[in-house]
């Protein structure tokens, strides 16, 4: 098998570029997986509350106590200057006054007016208290509307209250014990895996097989002994173990990034990249049919991978594109990559759905097909031009 | 050497509207180093990949060794080397490796294979570069590697399509040279050229082509006698009267006599001693003359004669 054993020769002696393109996709990864926040992460955080207690009777007070057993308690003077200033300099991220008769109007089951509050305006953290508060006032009520004495309302709303709800992300893997650096970093290399993967073949594939039908060359092995079908069966399956090599690499670059093997629906993220690299393989083996100038190819592996990065929801989340340019990426395949891997990723925008997974990964394969017929095409075109 | 190899019959071949070989014929005989001479776009080329299956033709018969060429003739694609006019070789092999891949796609037997390979890395003389890669060698090793490459599995008909394009006149010796001794060893050579002097110097016949048409066949000896021409004089003169120029046209086998820039030139259809004539006439005027020298018919002359233009005009 001479053409396969050169074939091997040349992609060995074009592996530089490869290699970087490999390298800047791993360094991607990375960096943007571990300056990412963790998305799907749930903690509790203590925050600095200052409680003013006007109305000083039972009720109030296991208030406050209830807002300092997850917080941290700060005194500050009654003063709306000393408040402001406090909040403005961060001594304190929330100020609530209970205010007087506020145990009086529980017990009358009203629930206006029984308390007033200081926070900085949209701040996150003061909404997270208000609705702790809200949550323990509306119990108090509930419990001393039920004819309970005070002391018996408060230890039955603590009781209550102190119940956690249980909370589990659904993501790649079925089993819901992995980490939050396991999510993440599996998404970002799934998401960004296209770039890599386009811009590895085209840098490989598509200057080796330029490189093998080189005019000159081909004219040369044409007229040899060695059948031309025999020389093409040699070629694809030298491009067959150059695709299948390219994806294994990156698999083996994503156990690794994952710490471990994939597990539960990474499968199926695994599954859409090999569906992808069939597509991938199809731009390069395309490229190479247009272009016989290798030094054009460094030109294509940059504009396709970015162009399609951008385009398609690699490097901007899909949910942020425009209806625009979202209509027109519909034609290319990496948008349907990246639609199935989101799904898988469990964003906010999207859920996961077997059925319409498939389907993406079903236009995935439709467009590999058609750039397989328009390679058929273009070497027609190419040979009845003699 | 009466054997038929190649027997080319009424090929026409035509790109749209234009016939790049228009009704060629040609009979090339075993043992042979026949030359195919024509300015660039006469139709070499196309003659040699039509002949190599490379490119379909519209009509005619192609028959080598007896057998009609086909793409799928291997049996007949065993016994020829082809070496064009590009470098085929791939920069990522060295010059051995090249040589070897090139074998290989002809030879299955690898210890054969390295017989071979040794034997045409010798032959071109290559034998300190066979680690080198192709960009570390000069161009007229590139070429003598091309020529390796295209020679290595011992065929028996060796097509060279301009194999001396843009090669330096040491290197140029060397691969004329060489395609004699493979002429000697027993291989039938076609070689292309726009090169008139290579294919006097190697070529045991011609055929001369333009604008797809074989305009004239034949050995150097039988190509030039077509020609009127026999002898052209040169005499390198400031000026010649009117009356002097007419002397020497009136002088028996001379049928031209023109003075330009500074040169006169005189062409005879035969005789003898035409050029102490012409130089007694110049005495006889007492006119004085620098250098002076005589050329025999060239191919160039015979390509004038036939098309009216020059080989070289013509590229």
């Amino acid at each position: 098998m001479p053409v396969f054993k050169t074939y091997m020769k040349v992609v060995k002696k074009n592996l530089l570029m490869a290699l970087i393109y490999t390298g800047i996709f791993v360094m991607l990864v990375f960096m943007f997986s571990s300056s990412a926040e963790p998305s799907v992460k749930f903690e509790s955080v203590s925050l600095g509350v200052c409680v003013i207690d006007e109305d000083n009777t039972e009720a109030s007070k296991a208030l406050t106590d209830y807002i300092g057993s997850t917080n941290t308690l700060v005194e500050i003077e009654n003063d709306k200057d000393e408040i402001l200033d406090a909040l403005y300099y961060t001594r304190a991220d929330y100020v609530l006054t209970i205010k007087n008769g506020f145990e009086e109007k529980i017990r009358a089951g009203e629930t206006e007016n029984l308390l007033t509050n200081y926070q900085l305006p949209d701040s996150y953290d003061g909404v997270f208290i208000d609705n702790k508060i809200n949550h323990y006032v509306s119990t108090l009520s509930a419990y001393m509307a039920a004819n309970d004495n005070v002391s018996e309302a408060i230890s039955k709303t603590n009781d209550t209250l102190s119940k956690e709800t249980e909370v589990t992300v659904e993501t790649f893997s079925d089993d819901g014990n992995e980490s939050t650096d396991y999510i993440i970093k599996l998404a970002f290399f799934f998401t960004y895996l296209p770039y890599g993967l386009i811009s590895v073949l085209i840098s490989i594939l598509t200057v080796v097989l330029i490189k093998m039908n080189k005019k000159e060359i081909a004219a040369r092995t044409n007229s040899s002994s060695t059948p031309v079908f025999s020389q093409t069966m040699q070629i694809i399956l030298g491009s067959l173990l150059l695709v299948a090599a390219v994806w294994v690499l990156f698999m083996l670059v994503g156990i690794v990034i994952n710490g471990g093997m994939f597990t539960g629906k990474a499968w199926l993220a695994v599954l859409n990249s090999f569906v992808f690299t069939l597509v991938s393989a199809g731009i390069a083996i395309l490229t190479s049919t247009l272009t016989s100038e290798p030094r054009y190819v460094a030109l294509v592996a940059n504009i396709v991978p970015l162009s399609m990065s951008f385009l398609c929801g690699i490097f901007v989340e899909q949910s942020l594109l425009g209806e625009n340019i979202l209509a027109f990426s519909r034609f290319l395949p990496a948008y349907w990559y990246i639609k199935a891997t989101d799904m898988l990723a469990f964003t906010s925008e999207a859920t996961f759905d077997y059925s319409e997974f498939m389907s993406c990964l079903g236009i995935e394969a439709l467009f590999a097909v058609a750039l397989f017929a328009l390679i058929l095409l273009a070497n027609k075109y190419k040979h009845s031009k003699g | 050497m009466s054997e038929t190899v190649v027997k080319i019959e009424n090929l026409v071949k035509r790109y749209k509207d234009l016939i790049a070989l228009d009704h060629f014929s040609l009979e090339i005989k075993q043992g042979e180093i026949f030359g195919l001479l024509g300015p660039n776009g006469s139709g070499k080329t196309t003659t040699i990949n039509c002949l190599l299956s490379l490119l379909a033709f519209d009509k005619g018969t192609i028959e080598i060794f007896g057998k009609k060429m086909t793409p799928d003739s291997y049996d007949i694609k065993r016994d020829i080397g082809i070496i064009m006019q590009n470098v085929a070789v791939y920069d990522e092999l060295t010059v051995g490796e090249n040589i070897d891949y090139f074998c290989g796609l002809y030879i299955n037997d690898s210890k054969k294979r390295k017989e071979y390979v040794e034997e045409a890395i010798r032959f071109v003389g290559l034998e300190e570069f066979r680690k080198f890669y192709p960009k570390k060698l000069s161009g007229g090793l590139l070429r003598r590697l091309n020529i390796a490459c295209g020679i290595a599995h011992k065929p028996k008909l060796i097509i060279l399509d301009e194999p001396t394009v843009a090669v330096d006149p040491q290197s140029r010796n060397k691969i004329l040279e060489g395609i004699q001794q493979l002429n000697k060893n027993g291989a039938t050579i076609i070689y292309t050229s726009h090169y008139m002097e290579e294919v006097e110097q190697i070529c045991t016949r011609i055929a001369i082509m333009d604008k797809g048409k074989k305009i004239a066949e034949g050995t150097n000896e039988e190509l030039k006698k077509m020609i009127k021409n026999s002898e052209t004089v040169n005499i390198d003169m400031f000026m010649i009267p009117e009356n002097a120029l007419s002397e020497i046209r009136d002088l028996p086998h001379v049928y031209s006599a023109e003075f330009e820039n500074n040169v006169l030139q005189v062409k005879c259809d035969g005789g003898t001693h035409n050029l102490i004539r012409i130089l007694s006439i110049l005495q006889n005027h007492e006119l004085k003359f620098g250098r002076v020298y005589s050329e025999l018919p060239t191919l160039n002359d015979v390509f004038l004669e036939i098309t009216g233009k020059a080989l070289r005009d013509s590229d």
